[in-house]
C-alpha cells in the first residue's frame, strides 16, 4: 500500500471524522465560553471529569441516554463553578483552568478506583454506549456513504450543533447579546441587557458541550472511561478555536484538520513510520497558523495607522 | 523607620493559611467518610513521612524537581506572562540529558555536566519559542505553549524509541546512563543525592538574579506595568525573551537533576506533571524565590504522607491532586477577603495621614 | 419655543475623596431647543450629565423633567423616561452589524428567533425619517467613526428619546462629516427632539444652537442665547479663570538654545493629523507653557518628543543631536526627563514599593552598585532622601506606590524624573488631579528646576498653571502652533482663549 492510497481511503475519512468529533465538541464549547466573554481554559478539566461522569451516570441509570445527560449536567455545574471563581471571586482563569485540570484529574481516579477498584479504568462497570447509526438514504452513496454513515449518534449531534450555535449566535437576541456582553461589556449595560445573566446562559451552553465531549471520548469513541483520557483535547479546543476566529464553520474546518492529522498518524503505524514525530504535525500546524494569524493582524493595525 | 507591619499585610498569609486549612479539611472529611479505618490513615497522611528515614528521604529527593520548576514558574510567570511550557521543557530536559549522556562519551563526571548543561539549553529553547512567538508575532502564549508541551511529548518519545530504545528491556526504555553519569546519593539510607543540593543552589542563584540584580528589577517592573517599564527605558520585549529563556534553563536543568538523581534509565511514556506543580509551589512561595524550598517541602510531605496512606488504606494516592486544586483555587481567588484589606488599608492610611499632620 | 423640559436646580456634588465637581448648577432646557453645555475640561460638565443619568447621585439639589421630579438609578431608567445619550467614546459591539447595535436588548422577535427583517426595516425607517444615512447591513467594525455616531443617534432614537445628550460629538468628526451632523440635529429639532450639545467649540455653538450655558470649576457662570452673544464674550465666560496659588519667581535668564523641534508632524492610526508642522524652541533656564484645549495635540507633542512615536516625521534636535527614531533610554541618557499625563497607567508601578518607583529608570546606573549587584543600602538611601527632598507622605519606601494618596503618588513621579538631574524637564499636566499643598510643591520645584538654568517643557489643560509658571507660552489648536508669545507676561487668559478656542491664529508662528 502507498501513502497516497492510505489517504485516499475512505476508511481515512470515516476515521478523521471520528477523532474529530470529540475536538468538535470542545471547540464549541471554548468557542461558546469566548463569546461570552469566559476564558475558555477550564474546558479541559470539565472534559475529564464529564468523560467519568458518562459511563458512570449511564451505569447508575442503565440507559445511555441517561450517562450523557448526567455528563452535561456535571459539565455544567464544573462551568458554574469556573465562572464562580473567575467572575466572582476574581481568581486568575489561568490558575482556575489548571487547577480545574487537576482536580479533575485527581477526582477521577479517586472515583474510578472508588468504583470499580481498579484506578485504570471503568471497564468492570460495563456502563452502556452510544450507538452507532447508519443514515439511511447516505449509506448508500457510494464513498460518501461509507464515510459519513455508521458515526455515532453524539458526531451527529456535535454536527447538528455547529448549525444551532450558529443560527443561535447569529439569528437570536439572546445569542447576540451573549456576543455583545462578551466583547463589550460597557455598552451592553448601556441598553439595559443584564450582563451576568448573558454570561450565565454562556457558561450553560458550554458547559453541557464539554460533557457532550467528555461523554462522547468514553461512551462512543471507547466503551468506558480511562485515567487521562482527554489528553489535551480541551487545550486543542482552544487552539482550534483561536484559529478559526470565532465563527463555527472555520473551526470546524480547523478541527477536521486535527482529526486528519491524528487519522493520518494512525494510519502511518501501519507502514512502519514514526508515530511519534505524526503526532506532532497538528501542534506545529496549529502554532505556525496562530502566529501567522496574529501577525498578520497585528501588521494590519499597523498599516492602519500609517 | 523601619515600622510595625500593618494588619493588611497579613491578609494575603491568612487567606492562604485559609486555603490550605479549606483544602486540608476537605480532604480529611473525605477520608473520614470513606475510609475503612479513618484514623489510621489519617496518622498515615500526616505523621507517616517523619515515621522512617527512608520515608522522610523520600521527602527531601520529591522536593528536587519542585524546586526547578517552582523556580521556573516564577521566572516564565514574571513579565506578565503566561507561559506553560515549563512542563514540556523538564520532560525534553529528560529526553535531552539522556541522550546527550549516551552520545557525548565524555569522561566520567565531565559527561554528566555536559549533559546536564546541554538539557539545560535544551529547555531554555522549549520556553522561549512561546516567548519570541508573544513578542514578534503576539501569539497567544497560552495556546503557544500548550501545544508545545504536546509537541515536546511526542517529539521526546520519538527521540527516545529511535535513537535509544534498549531493546532488552520490555517497555520502552532507554539504554543506561554511563558509569558516573549519576548524581551521587548523599544521605545513606535515602535516595537523597546531589540533585538536592543543586536545587538549592539554584535557589541562591536565582534569588541573586531576581533581588540583586538590575535585570530582575527590570523583569519586575515590565511585569507589573509595562507601559511605565517602556517609558522609562527598558526594552520590554528584551525583557521577555530572556525571561523565557532563563525559565526554560531551570526546568530543563531541573528534568535532568531529577533524571539523573533518580533513575538508572529514561522510563517515562507521558508528561510528568512536575510543570504543573510548578504553578503551585510558585503560588504557596507568592513568588517569592526564597519560599521556593518551603513550599516543595511541603507538597513534597503531602505527596509522601498521601503515598504511605494509599498504601495501607483504601484511599487512593491522587486525592493530593485535588487539595492542590482547591488550594490553588483559592489561594488565587483575590476577591476572597479584599474588602476587609481594603477596609484596613483606609484605615490605617487615615491613621497615617492623622499622626503626620499632628507631628507638624 | 415651548416649555421647559428639563430643569437641574442648585445641584451640588461632593465625591467621596472631597472632590466639589459641582457646586449650585443651574441649568434650564426648554423643549425643542439645541441647547449648548459649555466649559473647559473638568469644569463639571460630565458630572452633571452622569447626575442625569442616575450614574452619580447629587449630593443637593434636584432636577425636574417634564414637569415631575426627576428620579432615575442607571442609564436605562432614563432610556425609559426619554432621555438618551450618545457618548464620546462609542458604546457600540465592534463585530455585530449595524442593526443588532441599534436594536440590541430589544429585538423583535419571531419565535425565538429575531425577526431580522422586522429589525432593518425598524432601523432603515428610523435612519431615513432623520437623514440619518448608514447601511443596516454593515458590520460596526468597518464603518467610519461619523457613522457610528449616527449609529448611536439612532439607538438612542429607536428607544424613544426625546431629549438627546451629545457629549462633544464632533471632537472626533471631520469638517465634512461635522455639517452632516449639523444638518440631522437641525432635522431632530424640526421634528421635535430636544438636544444637549456639549462643546467647547464655539463657532459651532453659534452656528446651531439656541441657548448656552456656561460652566467654569464646578459652577454655572451663565446662561444666554445665541443671537445675543458674541465669540468674544462666550470666550470671556469660559477661560476666566480663578486664581487659587500663586508662585514667586524671578525674572527669567534665557541662556542657549537647548531643544529645537522644526515641522514635527505625526498622524494616529486613525489617520487623523494630531501634529501639523509643530516648531518651537526651547532655551536654558526657560519655562515653556504649552497650552491649549484638550485634545488639540499637546500630549502628543509632548510624547513625540520623548520618543513615545519613532514614526512621527520633521526633526527634534537636542544639543545639536537629533532625537527623532531614537529609543526612550537613549533620549533619557541625553538628559531629558518626563512626568507622564497619567501617572497610574504610566508614571507608577502600584504594586511595588516606592523605592522601586523612585529607582525604575536609574536602575542600571553604577551609583546604585556594589560589584555588579543592586546595594540596597544606596537605593534605600536614596529613597529616604527623595521622600524626604520631596516631602512623601508615607510610612518608609517599602510602602506600596499604589497605597499612597494621588498627590503623594505624584510626587513619586515627580522626584523620580527630577533625580536623574535632566538638562530638559517635560512636564505633562504634572499637577492634575492633586491637593493644593502638592501642587504648590511641584511648582516650586519646577521654578527651581529653571533657576538652575534648566529647560522646562509644560503641558497643562490647566490655565492658571500655564498663566503661573511659563515665561514663554505656546498655544496649540487642531494639532499645529496658533501662536508664540515670547513673554508670557505680555498676554491675558483672554488673548489666549481666542487662540485655544480657534477663533484667532497668528500669522508667521510656523518660523
Amino acid at each position: 500500500m502507498s501513502i497516497v492510497e492510505i489517504v485516499f481511503s475512505s476508511d481515512f475519512f470515516f476515521t478523521s471524522i471520528r477523532l474529530m468529533t470529540p475536538i468538535l465538541f470542545a471547540a464549541l464549547a471554548c468557542m461558546t465560553f469566548s463569546k461570552g466573554g469566559i476564558d475558555p481554559i477550564g474546558t479541559e478539566g470539565i472534559m475529564l471529569l464529564c468523560a467519568l461522569a458518562g459511563p458512570v451516570g449511564g451505569y447508575f441509570t442503565g440507559s445511555a441516554l441517561g450517562g450523557v445527560l448526567i455528563a452535561m449536567a456535571v459539565g455544567i455545574v464544573m462551568a458554574f463553578v469556573f465562572g464562580y471563581f473567575t467572575l466572582i471571586l476574581d481568581t486568575n482563569p489561568v490558575l482556575a483552568g489548571i487547577a480545574l485540570n487537576t482536580f479533575s484529574g485527581g477526582l477521577t481516579i479517586f472515583l474510578t478506583y472508588y468504583l470499580t477498584g481498579n484506578k485504570g479504568s471503568t471497564q468492570s462497570l460495563n456502563s452502556p454506549v452510544v450507538p452507532n447509526i447508519n443514515i439511511p438514504v447516505l449509506e448508500n452513496i457510494p464513498v460518501l456513504g461509507s464515510i459519513i454513515s455508521g458515526h455515532s449518534v453524539l458526531t451527529y449531534v456535535s454536527f447538528l450543533l455547529v448549525v444551532l450555535l450558529t443560527l443561535f449566535f447569529w439569528k437570536t437576541p439572546y445569542g447576540v447579546r451573549i456576543r455583545a456582553v462578551g466583547e463589550n461589556e460597557k455598552s451592553a449595560a448601556s441598553v439595559g441587557v443584564n450582563i451576568m445573566k448573558y454570561k450565565y446562559i454562556a457558561l450553560l451552553i458550554a458547559g453541557g458541550l464539554a460533557g457532550l465531549g467528555g461523554a462522547y471520548m468514553s461512551m462512543s469513541y471507547v466503551s468506558m472511561f480511562s485515567r487521562d483520557m482527554i489528553a489535551g483535547r480541551g487545550w486543542i479546543g482552544m487552539a482550534a478555536e483561536s484559529m478559526g476566529f470565532g465563527t463555527p464553520w472555520r473551526i470546524t474546518g480547523s478541527v477536521l484538520i486535527f482529526g486528519m492529522a491524528d487519522s493520518l498518524a494512525i494510519r502511518l503505524q501501519m507502514l512502519n513510520l514514526p508515530t511519534q514525530l505524526i503526532s506532532c504535525i497538528p501542534y506545529v500546524v496549529t502554532i505556525i497558523a496562530i502566529s501567522i494569524y496574529s501577525w498578520q493582524r497585528s501588521r494590519v493595525k499597523k498599516k492602519k495607522s500609517e | 523607620m523601619k515600622n510595625r507591619k500593618p494588619l493588611s499585610g497579613y491578609i494575603e498569609m491568612f487567606r492562604m493559611m485559609l486555603a490550605i486549612f479549606i483544602s486540608l479539611v476537605i480532604v480529611f472529611a473525605i477520608i473520614l467518610l470513606i475510609s475503612e479505618q479513618p484514623l489510621e490513615a489519617l496518622g498515615d497522611f500526616v505523621f507517616g513521612p517523619l515515621t522512617s528515614l527512608r520515608r522522610f528521604g523520600n521527602v527531601i529527593e520529591g522536593m528536587t524537581p519542585l524546586m526547578f520548576t517552582g523556580l521556573a514558574v516564577i521566572i516564565l510567570f514574571k513579565p506578565g506572562l503566561f507561559n506553560l511550557s515549563m512542563e514540556g521543557s523538564f520532560f525534553m530536559g529528560m529526553v535531552a540529558a539522556c541522550g546527550a549522556s549516551l552520545v557525548f562519551g565524555l569522561p566520567g563526571k565531565l559527561n554528566l555536566v555536559a549533559a546536564m548543561v546541554f538539557a539545560a539549553i535544551v529547555g531554555g529553547i522549549v520556553c522561549l519559542i512561546p516567548g519570541v512567538l508573544k513578542v514578534k508575532a503576539h501569539a497567544n502564549e497560552l495556546v503557544t505553549s500548550l501545544m508545545i508541551n504536546y509537541i515536546c511529548l511526542y517529539f521526546g518519545l520519538y527521540v527516545i524509541n529511535e535513537f535509544f530504545y534498549d531493546p532488552t528491556q520490555n517497555s520502552s526504555y532507554s539504554y543506561m546512563f554511563p558509569e558516573g553519569t549519576v548524581l551521587e546519593n548523599i544521605v545513606e539510607g535515602t535516595r537523597i543525592n546531589q540533585g538536592t543540593i543543586l536545587a538549592v543552589l539554584t535557589v541562591v542563584i536565582i534569588w541573586f538574579l531576581v533581588n540583586k540584580t538590575s535585570f530582575g528589577f527590570k523583569a519586575n517592573l515590565v511585569g507589573e506595568n509595562n507601559n511605565m517599564a517602556d517609558y522609562c527605558g527598558v526594552k520590554s520585549g528584551k525583557i521577555i525573551i530572556i525571561t523565557q529563556f532563563v525559565g526554560g534553563l531551570l526546568a530543563g536543568f531541573g528534568g535532568a537533576a531529577h533524571l539523573f538523581g533518580m533513575f538508572e534509565r529514561f522510563q517515562y511514556s507521558a508528561l510528568p506533571g512536575y510543570g504543573w506543580d510548578g504553578v503551585l509551589i510558585a503560588i504557596v512561595a507568592k513568588h517569592k524565590v526564597q519560599y521556593v524550598p518551603f513550599a516543595a517541602l511541603f507538597l513534597s510531605y503531602l505527596r509522601i504522607g498521601a503515598d504511605i496512606m494509599s498504601r495501607n488504606s483504601n484511599i487512593p494516592f491522587e486525592i493530593v491532586n485535588i487539595i492542590q486544586a482547591v488550594m490553588v483555587l483559592l489561594i488565587s481567588a483575590t476577591a476572597i477577603l479584599s474588602g476587609v484589606k481594603k477596609k484596613l488599608i483606609v484605615k490605617e492610611t487615615r491613621a497615617l495621614e492623622a499622626s503626620k499632620e499632628g507631628g507638624r | 419655543m415651548g416649555n421647559e423640559i428639563l430643569r437641574m436646580e442648585h445641584i451640588t456634588k461632593v465625591y467621596p475623596n472631597g472632590v466639589m465637581a459641582n457646586k449650585d448648577v443651574n441649568l434650564s432646557v426648554m423643549e425643542g431647543e439645541i441647547h449648548a453645555l459649555m466649559g473647559e475640561n473638568g469644569a463639571g460638565k460630565s458630572t452633571l450629565m452622569k447626575i442625569l443619568f442616575g450614574d452619580e447621585e447629587a449630593t443637593e439639589g434636584k432636577v425636574w423633567y417634564k414637569g415631575e421630579e426627576l428620579k432615575v438609578k442607571n442609564a436605562s431608567d432614563a432610556i425609559k423616561k426619554g432621555i438618551g445619550m450618545v457618548h464620546q467614546h462609542f458604546m457600540l459591539v465592534d463585530s455585530l452589524r449595524v442593526y443588532e447595535n441599534v436594536v440590541l436588548g430589544m429585538e423583535p422577535k419571531k419565535g425565538v428567533m429575531t425577526d431580522t427583517r422586522e429589525a432593518v426595516r425598524l432601523v432603515q425607517e428610523t435612519a431615513d425619517k432623520y437623514n440619518l444615512k448608514v447601511d443596516p447591513m454593515a458590520v460596526v467594525g468597518d464603518i467610519s467613526v461619523g457613522q457610528k455616531q449616527k449609529v448611536e443617534i439612532l439607538k438612542v432614537l429607536l428607544r424613544g428619546a426625546k431629549l438627546l445628550i451629545l457629549d462633544e460629538p464632533t471632537a472626533v468628526l471631520t469638517p465634512q462629516e461635522t455639517q452632516e451632523l449639523f444638518e440631522q440635529l437641525l432635522m431632530l429639532k424640526k421634528n421635535g427632539h430636544t438636544i444637549i450639545f456639549i462643546s467647547h467649540k464655539i463657532r459651532e455653538v453659534m452656528q446651531i444652537c439656541d441657548n448656552l450655558t456656561v460652566l467654569r470649576a464646578g459652577r454655572t457662570v451663565g446662561s444666554m442665547e445665541v443671537k445675543n452673544a458674541t465669540e468674544e464674550g462666550i470666550s470671556r465666560f469660559m477661560v476666566g479663570r480663578d486664581v487659587v496659588l500663586k508662585v514667586n519667581k524671578k525674572p527669567a535668564r534665557f541662556g542657549d538654545v537647548l531643544l529645537s523641534v522644526k515641522n514635527l508632524n505625526y498622524t494616529n492610526k486613525e489617520g487623523r493629523r494630531l501634529l501639523d508642522n509643530v516648531s518651537f524652541k526651547i532655551r536654558k533656564g526657560q519655562i515653556l507653557g504649552v497650552a491649549g484645549v484638550e485634545g488639540n495635540g499637546q500630549n502628543e507633542l509632548a510624547e513625540a518628543v520623548f520618543g513615545f512615536y519613532p514614526d512621527a516625521t520633521g526633526s527634534i534636535l537636542f544639543e545639536g543631536s537629533e532625537l527623532l527614531g531614537k529609543s526612550i533610554k537613549t533620549i533619557r541618557k541625553n538628559g531629558l526627563s518626563y512626568i507622564p499625563e497619567d501617572r497610574i497607567k504610566t508614571g507608577a508601578a502600584g504594586n511595588l514599593p516606592i523605592w522601586a518607583n523612585l529607582i525604575a529608570d536609574t536602575v542600571d546606573s553604577p551609583e546604585l552598585k556594589k560589584n555588579g549587584l543592586l546595594d540596597y543600602k544606596k537605593i534605600h538611601e536614596r529613597g529616604e532622601t527623595l521622600i524626604e527632598d520631596f516631602t512623601i507622605l508615607c510610612k518608609n519606601d517599602e510602602q506600596l506606590a499604589g497605597m499612597l494618596s494621588g498627590g503623594n503618588m505624584q510626587k513619586v513621579v515627580v522626584a523620580r524624573e527630577f533625580s536623574s538631574d535632566p538638562k530638559l524637564l517635560i512636564a505633562n499636566q504634572p499637577t492634575r488631579g492633586i491637593d493644593v499643598g502638592a501642587n504648590e510643591f511641584i511648582w516650586k520645584k519646577i521654578v527651581e528646576q529653571r533657576d538652575a538654568g534648566k529647560g522646562v517643557m509644560l503641558v497643562s489643560a490647566d490655565l492658571n498653571e500655564i498663566m503661573e509658571l511659563s515665561d514663554s507660552i505656546l498655544v496649540m489648536c487642531d494639532g499645529h502652533v496658533a501662536a508664540y508669545f515670547e513673554d508670557a507676561s505680555s498676554v491675558t487668559e483672554f488673548e489666549l482663549g481666542n487662540y485655544m478656542l480657534g477663533l484667532k491664529r497668528q500669522e508667521g508662528v510656523e518660523e
